[in-house]
C-alpha cells in the first residue's frame, strides 16, 4: 500500500504523527517502540477500501476527505453541566471522565480501592507504575487487529486501566466516559481501555462514548482485555455520540481457562460506526457472551464485526445481536466463529436479528462459521423482517395509537438484549434512550 | 468404535470406480489459447460470424480479468496456455441411428451404466450424450420434436435455430460475468440446448451425460435452457469422468430462462474424478450456473448432489425478476480425502412477492473442506420477498472442515429473511443404537447420512435419487468420529 494515492490520504496522519512524537519524550522506551511499530503498521495497511472483504459495506471516504485535527483541551464548565444529571455519571462506583483524549480529574471519582485493585487513568499509571501496564498494553495480536487499532496505539494519549490481582473483586461497576467536545472544530481522539484481570478476579465496566457539540469527530477507540483463569468480566460499551461522528473501535479479549467474559455492545449514535470485537478462547471451560444492540436512523451506517476463536475444547460462546434500522440507515453484521482442530465439544451459538422499519433502510448480514473439529455443536441464525402485523393489530385493538404501538414493539425487541446486562441502571438507561418514533 | 472406524476407513478409502479411458481417435488442435485458436474452434464448428465475434469479445474481456482468489479453496494454478481447447471424435459421417455410433464409445457409456440403448428402450429418458466436446447421439428427438420441443446439442442449435440462440445466449450469464464464464464464452465447445414452447409440458426428464475424455482436454460446456410461457421442463445432468493424474479444468456455463408461469427443474448428480487419496489429479470444477425467472409466477429449482471433483466451485443461482417467482436450491455436497468444495447459491429478489428456499447440506470426511457460500439479496423493489435458508454441516472425522459464508443483503422492510445453520456429527450413540438392533456400522452410517440428506434427495427425480444414494454410499460414508 505505498501508492501515491495512499500517501496523500495518510498525509494528515503523518503530519500529526510528526507533531505528536516529540511530546511523548518522557514516556518509557518500550511504549515508544510500541507506538513506532503501530504507526508503521498503520502506514503499511493504510485506510482500507471497499475491495477488502472486511470493509465491503463501510464507506470510509469521510476519513479520506476530512482532515481531522488533534483535539483542543477540554472546556470544563459545559462538561460539568452535561454530566451533572447524567444517570451513568452518577451511578455508584469509580468514575473516570476523559474529554478530548485528556483525563479530567475534577469530574472523576477515584475512590480508594482495596489492595490488589488498581483503577486509574493510563497516563498517571505510566509515570506511577509503568510495570503494571507493560505486560498488557498493546500486547494482543496487534498485527491482525487492523489499521485502526494500530492508529490508536500510535496516538494513544490517555485512557482507563483496570488491573486486578488474583482473587480481587470489585463490588461496583467502573464507569469510563469518553467525551468528544466538538464545539468548534472536527477532531480526532484515541480513547483506550485496558483491563488485566488476575485469576478468579471479577469486575464490571461500563464504557460510554458521548459527544458535546455538533461538529464532526473521529473516535478511534481500542479496548483490550486479558482474563486469567477463572476471571469474570462484564463489559458494557455504549456509543452514543452525535450524528456527525465517525466511530471506529477495536475490542480484543484473550481468555484463559474457566474465565467468563461478557460483552454488551450498544451502538446508539454516530454517523459511521464500526465495531470490531475479537475474542480468543485460549483455555478450557470458558464462557464467552457477545451481545449487541444497534440502532441507526438517518443516513447512519453501523457495522459490527465479531470474531470468536475457539482454540480449546469444552468452551461455550453465545452471541445475540439485534438491530433496529430506520430512515436511510444501513446496518452490517458480520459474525465469525472459528472452531479449531483441538476445540472439541465446543458449543457455539450465534443469532443476529434485525428489524427494518423503513423503505430505505438496508441490512447486510453475514454469519460465518469455520469449523475444523468434528465433535461440536455450532448453530447460527439470522433473521431480517419488520414488526409483526398481528402484534401491531393486537395493541391497536386495545386503543394504543400506531406510533406508540410501534415504539412499544421496538422497545420490547431491544429489551431482550439490554435486559441481559447485569447492571440495572445501565439497562434502564438504554431503554430510555430508544427513540419514541420510527 | 475401532471396528466402525476401520469399516469407515475402508469405505472412505474406496477408489473411484469409474476410472477408465476409451481409445477413440480424437481431432485436436494445438495447445494454448489465442484469437487464432478461437477462430479455429469457430471454423471447425461452422459458426456464424456473430457467434465468432461474441467469442472474441469474451476472449478480449477475459484477458483483462484475473483469476478470482476469494474462494475458500486451494489448488495449483492452472496454466491456461497448456490446455487443448477443442477435441472431438473424428466425424465419421452423419449418424442416423445409434447403431452407427462408435462401439467403443457405446461401451464406455455401458460401463457407466447409462447405455443409450437401454435408456432409449426402457427408461423413456431422452439422452443427449456429450462425449468430450461434440454430441454424438441424441435420442427421442423426434418424439420431442412432435411437441415442438427443441432438444439438441448446442452446435446444432446454432445451425438450426440461430435466432433463438442469439436471442438468449449470454442474457443470464453475460460473457463479462466472471473469469471462468468469460473463458467459457470464448472457447466453449459444445453443450446442450433446449427450448420448450408455450404451454408445453415436457413429457420426460431430459438428460445429458457428459464425460471428460481425451487426456489434457479441458471441457467447456455451455447449456442454454429456455422454458417459454407456461412451459414445464425437468432437466437432469450427470457426470462421471475417467481417472486422470493431471488436473483437468472444467469451466461450464449453464443458463436457464423461465418466462411467465414457466417451471424449470434442473437436477445434477456430479461424480467426477476427485483425485486419489493424496489429492493428486482430480477435476477442477469451476462452473457458472444461473437461472432467470424472467416472467411472473415462474419457478426455477436447482437440485445438486456433488460428490466428485477435486475442487468444486459453483453457485447455481436464481434471479427472481418476475413477480411471485420462486427460486429453490437443494444441495448435498460431499468432500472426502483432499476434496474441496466451495458451493452455494445466490437468490436475487427483484420482483414483488418473490420467494426462495435454500437447503444446503455439506458433508465433510477425511481431509475434505466444505464451504457453503450464499447470497440472499432483496432489492428495494422486492415487496413482500420471502427467503428461508438452512445450511447444515455434517463432519465425519477430525481432519475435515466445514465453513459457512452466508451473505444476506436486505433493502426492503417488507422482506422476511431467515437463515439457520447447524453443524453436527454422527454420534456414537446413534451408531450404537443401530448396532444394538443388528444394523452394521456401515449400514448405520449410510442410514444416518441418507437421513441427513433426505430433504434434498426427495427433490431429485426418481432415478437420480437412487443413483445419488448409491453415490453417497460409495464415496461418502467416511469416518464416524
Amino acid at each position: 500500500m505505498s501508492t501515491s494515492q495512499t500517501q496523500t490520504e495518510l498525509a494528515p496522519y503523518l503530519q500529526a504523527w510528526q507533531n505528536f512524537l516529540p511530546d511523548r519524550a518522557g514516556e518509557p522506551a518500550w511504549l515508544g517502540t510500541l507506538r513506532r511499530n503501530a504507526f508503521e503498521q498503520f502506514e503499511q495497511q493504510g485506510i482500507p477500501d471497499r475491495t477488502q472483504e472486511d470493509w465491503r459495506f463501510f464507506p470510509l471516504n469521510a476519513l479520506r476527505t476530512t482532515a481531522f485535527a488533534r483535539p483542543l483541551p477540554p472546556a470544563l464548565p459545559s462538561l460539568q453541566q452535561m454530566l451533572q444529571n447524567h444517570p451513568l455519571a452518577n451511578q455508584p462506583g469509580p468514575l473516570l471522565v476523559f474529554c478530548n483524549g485528556t483525563f479530567v480529574p475534577a469530574l472523576s471519582r477515584l475512590e480508594s480501592m482495596a489492595a490488589g485493585i488498581r483503577v486509574q487513568n493510563i497516563s498517571t499509571l505510566l509515570t506511577d507504575s509503568p510495570e503494571l501496564l507493560q505486560p498488557w498494553l498493546a500486547q494482543q495480536n496487534e498485527r491482525q487487529a487492523g489499521p485502526f487499532a494500530a492508529l490508536n496505539t500510535a496516538f494513544m494519549e490517555d485512557g482507563a486501566a483496570l488491573v486486578l490481582e488474583k482473587n480481587c473483586r470489585l463490588q461496583q461497576p467502573v464507569t469510563v466516559l469518553f467525551i468528544s467536545q466538538t464545539l468548534h472544530q472536527s477532531s480526532f481522539t484515541t480513547p483506550r481501555l485496558l483491563v488485566a484481570a488476575g485469576e478468579n478476579s471479577q469486575a464490571a465496566l461500563v464504557e460510554v462514548f458521548l459527544s458535546e457539540g455538533e461538529q464532526t469527530a473521529f473516535t478511534c477507540s481500542a479496548t483490550e482485555f486479558a482474563l486469567a483463569a477463572g476471571a469474570q468480566i462484564d463489559h458494557v460499551r455504549i456509543a452514543q455520540e452525535n450524528l456527525q461522528t465517525i466511530h471506529i473501535s477495536s475490542t480484543r479479549a484473550e481468555l484463559q481457562g474457566n474465565s467468563r467474559f461478557a460483552s454488551h455492545n450498544m451502538a446508539l449514535g454516530g454517523m459511521l460506526t464500526r465495531n470490531d470485537i475479537t475474542v480468543g478462547l485460549r483455555g478450557s471451560g470458558i464462557h464467552a457472551t457477545l451481545n449487541g444492540l444497534y440502532l441507526a436512523g438517518g443516513n447512519s451506517v453501523i457495522d459490527n464485526h465479531t470474531a470468536i476463536d475457539h482454540a480449546m475444547p469444552h468452551c461455550e460462546s453465545h452471541e445475540l445481536y439485534r438491530g433496529i434500522l430506520y430512515g436511510r440507515a444501513q446496518g452490517v453484521f458480520n459474525g465469525k466463529i472459528f472452531v479449531q482442530l483441538d476445540a472439541q465439544k465446543t458449543d457455539a451459538k450465534q443469532t443476529n436479528q434485525a428489524l427494518l422499519l423503513s423503505k430505505d433502510a438496508r441490512l447486510n448480514t453475514k454469519p460465518q462459521l469455520e469449523i475444523f473439529a468434528d465433535d461440536v455443536k455450532c448453530t447460527h441464525g439470522a433473521t431480517v423482517g419488520q414488526l409483526s402485523r398481528e402484534s401491531l393489530f393486537y395493541l391497536r385493538s386495545r386503543g394504543i395509537g400506531e406510533e406508540e404501538a410501534r415504539a412499544m414493539l421496538v422497545q420490547a425487541f431491544a429489551a431482550d438484549v439490554t435486559g441481559r446486562i447485569p447492571l440495572e441502571t445501565v439497562s434502564n438507561y438504554l431503554q430510555q434512550m430508544l427513540p419514541l418514533r420510527f | 468404535m475401532s471396528d466402525a472406524i476401520s469399516t469407515i476407513e475402508e469405505f472412505a478409502g474406496r477408489e473411484y470406480q469409474y476410472g477408465f479411458t476409451s481409445e477413440i481417435e480424437a481431432v485436436t488442435i494445438p495447445r494454448g489459447l489465442n484469437e487464432e485458436i478461437i477462430r479455429t474452434i469457430s471454423a471447425i464448428k461452422q459458426e456464424p460470424e456473430w457467434l465468432l465475434e461474441w467469442r472474441l469479445k469474451a476472449f478480449q474481456h477475459w484477458q483483462t480479468m484475473s483469476e478470482p482468489q476469494w474462494p475458500n479453496v486451494h489448488y495449483e494454478k492452472v496454466d491456461y496456455q497448456d490446455i487443448i481447447y477443442y477435441s472431438a471424435p473424428k466425424p465419421k459421417k452423419q449418424l442416423s441411428s445409434l447403431d452407427e455410433v462408435d462401439p467403443e464409445l457405446l461401451a464406455t457409456f455401458e460401463k457407466l451404466g447409462i447405455s443409450l440403448d437401454e435408456q432409449k428402450r426402457l427408461t423413456n429418458v431422452a439422452v443427449d450424450a456429450v462425449f468430450d466436446s461434440v454430441s454424438v447421439a441424441t435420442t427421442f428427438k423426434d418424439k420431442l420434436a412432435e411437441m415442438g420441443i427443441i432438444f439438441c446439442s448446442f452446435s446444432e442449435a446454432v445451425r438450426e435455430h440461430p435466432e433463438l440462440v442469439r436471442e438468449y445466449l449470454g442474457t443470464v450469464v453475460p460473457y463479462s460475468d466472471n473469469y471462468f464464464a468469460a473463458l467459457n464464452s470464448a472457447v466453449f465447445s459444445d453443450g446442450s440446448f433446449c427450448y420448450v414452447p408455450k404451454g408445453v409440458r415436457c413429457p420426460m426428464e431430459l438428460s445429458t451425460y457428459f464425460r471428460i475424455n481425451a487426456k489434457d482436454t479441458g471441457q467447456f460446456e455451455r447449456t442454454l435452457l429456455i422454458a417459454d410461457e407456461g412451459a414445464y421442463v425437468s432437466y437432469l445432468e450427470g457426470c462421471t469422468a475417467p481417472m486422470r493424474d493431471e488436473n483437468q479444468l472444467h469451466a461450464a456455463v449453464v443458463e436457464l430462462v423461465a418466462l411467465r408461469e414457466a417451471t424449470i427443474k434442473y437436477s445434477t448428480v456430479q461424480n467426477w474424478y476427485p483425485g486419489d487419496k493424496e489429492g493428486r489429479g482430480g477435476i477442477y470444477n469451476f462452473v457458472t450456473k444461473r437461472g432467470k425467472c424472467d416472467g411472473d409466477n415462474s419457478k426455477i429449482t436447482w437440485t445438486q448432489v456433488e460428490t466428485g471433483s477435486a475442487i468444486t466451485w459453483k453457485y447455481p443461482s436464481c434471479i427472481l425478476k418476475g413477480d411471485n417467482s420462486v427460486g429453490e436450491f437443494y444441495s448435498v455436497a460431499l468432500t472426502n480425502h483432499k476434496q474441496q468444495a466451495d458451493t452455494g447459491t445466490k437468490m436475487i429478489h427483484i420482483g414483488k412477492n418473490t420467494r426462495s428456499t435454500i437447503v444446503a447440506k455439506g458433508i465433510s470426511a477425511g481431509n475434505g473442506q466444505n464451504t457453503y457460500r450464499g447470497l440472499v439479496r432483496v432489492n428495494p423493489g422486492a415487496e413482500g420477498a420471502r427467503n428461508y435458508s438452512q445450511c447444515d454441516s455434517l463432519l465425519i472425522g477430525d481432519r475435515c472442515g466445514a465453513h459457512t459464508f452466508p451473505y444476506i443483503d436486505v433493502q426492503n422492510p417488507t422482506a422476511q429473511v431467515e437463515h439457520e445453520a447447524s453443524t453436527s456429527k454422527i454420534g456414537e450413540d446413534q451408531i450404537f443404537y443401530c448396532n444394538q438392533r443388528g444394523i452394521s456400522t456401515e449400514d448405520a452410517v449410510n442410514m444416518i447420512v441418507n437421513g441427513f440428506c433426505k430433504e434434498v434427495f426427495r427433490e431429485l427425480p426418481m432415478e437420480f435419487a437412487v443413483e445419488a444414494q448409491k453415490l453417497l454410499g460409495v464415496s461418502l460414508e467416511g469416518s464416524v468420529g
